[in-house]
């Protein structure tokens, strides 16, 4: 079972598209996900993903704005993705016919 | 061209913060989002704001694995300061964990700081600081009758009679002498032991762990004979039998009936080598008990109640009665009372004083160079300071920090400095001289271990609280606006500074302590004893005859069957050997120069030698004749004297013809047929002693007790076997004992020096590494600090010359300042060495010059990598970091 803020980086990385990274995961949290998390945060979280097996992460190319430094990326892993289904599931078994506003669409 | 770019030092706070591997994408990922931001939201601050935020929560939230470095928690309410001070003690260990060099360092400094003063305490602390082992012994006093010079004398029996009836302030009291007596066997074996009057063991306050103690009846000369033994002779000759009570063993064919055992745990501390106790059945009819007849030892118990002041005021009334009494028995009135536990420690003390100061000496050392390290340390760590400082971490908190991370290391220091200690112990044990008090008793033990910690507590406070305290005056909001790491260099490097001398201040004077004493022991060896102490063997006899005739028929055929042994060249007889510690001196009466008072005639030591005794020992004759075989008893009586004895009380007039009187008026007149030169008996640095040699054909009693001097024409210690082959033979009840070349014995004489010089040696020779480690590492860091105008001075063209000098100038002016606070330091503390130094004074220049040239060519040397350093820097390279 996967934990609320693993969760949250995952679908980041699945919303961001192939070229995740750091940066643009906390940005998706932040944007979509309404809440304010820390650079340190997502990547003690995307360390600990990798160390499970269920992303990997690639180098990519320095670019100008970022002073010449190279991009890490992550993409999930099959592992990454069946254990992200296994917990949204798990979430909606648990809500099912809940009051409305408790209920995983 | 961005309108800003991302605040300089929360990059460079995470550029340091982040292990290697995580910098890149990290700081890129920092850049790109501030990018975005600052061009977003028009706000440059706005940007600079999150960039911040976004570090400290990298730091808040532990990331990159430095989980130590987030803040310490607040101190909850209550005891919270101690929960936080656990805290900082388990941070602490995590420092460890990650700095092993610098811990490494740090502890080792430590462990030879708190070993060396554990080894010396576990040493001290029996020998000079403990009470002896009896009960309530701060109650024990040793007596002994002063002389008109204030020189303190045994006492006769008759005094010692007078002493314990008339005074109030005794529960008990004794008098002791020596036995030595040879226990009867198939190999007769000479023991040592006391004789005591019966109140001995009852005022020492110990009782026999088997059979009975003492009784008065015992005392008289017409009771029956009874013996107590040591835990260890009962063990050693007697099987531990039990039933030993009320046996009989035989002494000198005299039959003695054991009625007790004293306990394991019983240390005879007046006799160290006491091994069995028995009444001295002296009388007052005896021509020994006499009041000059001053031979014994007496011990007291005061009573509860009593002070020592009062006894000793109650004392001189009562020896003014006597002496009123019995004025030509004594040469003034007065006792002396000495405390059991100063008379035991006399000896030794000076030895151990100084022996302590040097250990104390080493220990601040040690906790200067800790001091130092953390300093160092401190210095680096500024940015993790700014940091927690930034996080709302007080000047307390750091402090408290810092202290507990060098209590963590000085009790891993103190852990190790056990193993330190009990090395030390063991070596200490064995150099120890053998007339060191409670030798025995000396080991790692619960006290010594609660020492160490309490030492080791002592250096981390101190160790951590200085540097601490330069860290908590730094101003900490001003460290990040600064940048770090100027705030805390400016403050901490004087400082710094300021214990790197010191440790070579230190250094300094361990250094002419151990200087002093090497030249002292340089200078006593080469003393000329008087006499040829090589290739000499001594060995001890002791005849059994029935009577003086018998001894001295045993004692003539002893001689003669060892001058038969081929390869020996000399041999003689003497009652005491030279620099042995054996004493026999007796008042010499001059005809010439006659004393007012017979107490005040000079005493001289009195040898009863046989034929040939100045020739084997290579005593130079300057006057008159030797002693020959003519001189028997029944020849006229003679004797030789010594020069500096003979000038002394004679002066001008010629020795020879004068006569002399032995042990007071009542003797016969003896003649002076010869002056022979000096020698040395009591120890190499007794100058002048006085010395009267008699036939011992001609002594009133013939001596059972002889020494046999062997001089052989090659090595003389191989002709032991045919020397005992030949005595044998003669009597085999007579033990032979005390086999010793002379030349062991001159060396025995030196222990006491020896020992101090080996500690001090020791300890000099680490205060040496320690105070070039500081040197080093002060000099090291200020180049270090420095590269970027080194590399200045470089790029402008300054000499090799020029930079050598900038830095051997200021570590040359630390040295020198170190030194100046070391020499003003050593004239003060080796006057505490004066008992110690023989031909040497306390502020000997040679000394003085030798050592600080010795510690200048160290501080060079010190010196001279980290300057080495400054040379290989490269201009263009130091511009570049700077």
């Amino acid at each position: 079972m996967l934990g609320e803020f693993e969760q949250l980086v995952l679908l980041a990385i699945l919303r961001g598209g192939t070229d995740a990274f750091g940066a643009g995961i906390q940005r998706e949290i932040e944007d979509h996900g309404g809440r304010r998390v820390s650079l340190g945060a997502v990547y003690t979280t995307l360390g600990r993903l990798e160390q499970k097996g269920l992303v990997e992460a690639w180098v990519g190319e320095p670019t100008a704005e970022r002073g010449g430094r190279r991009r890490r990326h992550y993409r999930l892993r099959a592992a990454g993705r069946r254990e992200l289904e296994h917990s949204l599931a798990t979430l909606r078994r648990m809500t099912r016919g809940l009051t409305p506003g408790l209920e995983v669409p | 061209m961005r309108p800003s770019a991302a605040p300089r030092l929360a990059v460079r706070l995470l550029h340091w913060w982040l292990p290697p591997e995580h910098r890149e994408y990290f700081l890129g990922d920092m850049e790109e989002r501030f990018g975005q931001i600052a061009s977003g939201e028009g706000d440059p601050r706005a940007a600079g704001r999150w960039y911040w935020r976004q570090t400290l929560l990298a730091l808040l939230t532990r990331w990159g694995r430095r989980p130590d470095l987030a803040p310490a928690p607040p101190p909850p309410e209550g005891d919270g300061h101690m929960v936080a001070f656990l805290s900082d003690l388990r941070a602490g260990l995590r420092q460890v964990r990650r700095m092993p060099l610098f811990a490494g360092l740090v502890v080792l400094t430590f462990a030879l700081g708190i070993g060396s003063s554990s080894a010396i305490f576990s040493v001290v602390n029996p020998v000079l600081l403990q009470q002896p082992p009896y009960p309530q012994a701060s109650r024990l006093a040793l007596l002994f009758e002063r002389e008109k010079d204030g020189e303190e004398s045994q006492i006769g029996y008759l005094t010692f009679l007078d002493l314990a009836r008339e005074s109030r302030s005794f529960a008990s009291a004794a008098a002791m002498s020596f036995w030595q007596p040879i226990l009867d066997g198939d190999e007769p074996e000479v023991l040592s032991g006391q004789r005591v009057t019966s109140g001995f063991f009852a005022t020492l306050g110990v009782r026999p762990a088997l059979g009975r103690d003492f009784i008065a009846l015992e005392d008289h000369d017409g009771a029956a004979r009874v013996v107590i033994l040591s835990h260890g002779l009962w063990q050693r000759r007697f099987g531990a039998d039990p039933g030993i009570l009320g046996r009989t063993i035989s002494f000198g064919s005299t039959g003695y009936q054991v009625i007790g055992v004293m306990p394991a745990s019983f240390e005879s501390l007046l006799s160290p080598a006491a091994q069995l106790w028995s009444p001295l059945r002296y009388e007052i009819s005896h021509s020994w008990a006499c009041r000059t007849c001053r031979h014994l030892r007496m011990i007291a118990r005061l009573k509860e109640g009593v002070s020592s002041v009062q006894a000793n005021d109650e004392l001189q009334r009562i020896s003014a009665a006597i002496v009123a009494e019995h004025p030509a028995d004594y040469s003034a009135p007065g006792i002396i009372l000495t405390s059991l536990h100063d008379y035991l420690t006399r000896r030794t003390r000076p030895l151990f004083l100084a022996v302590t100061g040097a250990v104390a000496l080493l220990l601040l050392l040690a906790c200067t160079n800790g001091a130092n390290l953390f300093l160092g340390r401190a210095v680096d760590r500024a940015q993790e300071f700014a940091v927690r400082a930034a996080l709302g971490a007080g000047r307390g908190s750091l402090i408290r920090q810092l202290t507990a991370e060098a209590l963590v290391l000085a009790l891993l220091g103190g852990g190790l400095g056990v193993l330190v200690a009990l090395g030390g112990v063991e070596l200490l044990a064995r150099l120890a001289p053998a007339t060191l008090p409670r030798l025995g008793q000396v080991r790692v033990n619960g006290a010594v271990l609660g020492f160490t910690l309490a030492i080791s507590g002592l250096v981390g406070f101190t160790a951590g609280l200085v540097p601490a305290l330069a860290v908590g005056r730094a101003n900490l909001a001003g460290l990040i606006r600064q940048g770090g790491r100027q705030v805390i260099r400016g403050g901490g490097s004087g400082l710094r500074r300021g214990l790197v001398a010191g440790g070579v201040a230190l250094a300094l004077m361990l250094l002419i302590g151990a200087g002093l004493l090497m030249r002292s022991l340089d200078r006593l060896l080469t003393v000329d004893p008087g006499f040829d102490t090589r290739d000499l063997l001594t060995l001890e006899l002791q005849a059994t005859g029935a009577d003086d005739a018998a001894v001295r028929r045993y004692y003539a055929s002893v001689v003669d069957a060892i001058r038969a042994i081929p390869g020996v060249s000399h041999a003689a007889l003497v009652n005491q050997l030279l620099l042995s510690g054996d004493f026999d001196a007796w008042g010499v009466h001059f005809e010439a120069r006659p004393a007012p008072n017979p107490a005040d005639d000079p005493s001289a030591f009195r040898f009863a030698v046989t034929p040939g005794f100045l020739t084997t020992m290579g005593i130079p004759l300057l006057s008159g004749r030797d002693l020959t075989e003519q001189d028997r008893e029944t020849a006229p009586l003679v004797a030789l004297i010594n020069q500096s004895f003979a000038r002394r009380v004679l002066g001008s007039l010629d020795p020879l013809g004068q006569r002399i009187k032995l042990g007071g008026p009542d003797g016969p007149w003896v003649t002076i047929v010869g002056v022979v030169g000096d020698v040395r008996h009591q120890g190499l640095d007794a100058e002048g002693e006085a010395q009267v040699y008699l036939p011992s054909s001609q002594t009133p009693w013939a001596h059972s007790r002889m020494m046999l001097l062997v001089r052989g024409t090659q090595r003389t210690a191989v002709l032991l076997p045919a020397i005992r082959s030949a005595i044998h033979p003669l009597d085999p009840g007579v033990p032979i004992s005390r086999v010793a070349l002379m030349a062991d014995l001159v060396q025995a004489t030196t222990a006491q020096r020896r020992f101090a010089l080996v500690v001090f040696e020791f300890f000099a020779l680490v205060a040496l590494l320690l105070a070039g480690a500081g040197l080093y590492g002060v000099i090291a860091a200020t180049v270090s600090e420095r590269t970027r105008e080194i590399g200045i001075r470089n790029a402008l063209g300054a000499s090799a010359g020029g930079i050598l000098a900038l830095v051997l100038r200021q570590g040359m002016g630390l040295t020198l300042t170190g030194l100046a606070f070391g020499l003003g330091g050593a004239l003060a503390l080796t006057r505490l060495l004066t008992s110690m130094l023989y031909g040497v004074s306390p502020t000997d220049p040679v000394t003085f010059l030798l050592v600080a040239v010795l510690l200048v060519g160290i501080a060079l040397l010190a010196c001279w990598l980290p300057a080495l350093r400054a040379l290989r820097v490269d201009p263009l390279e130091a511009l570049r970091e700077g």
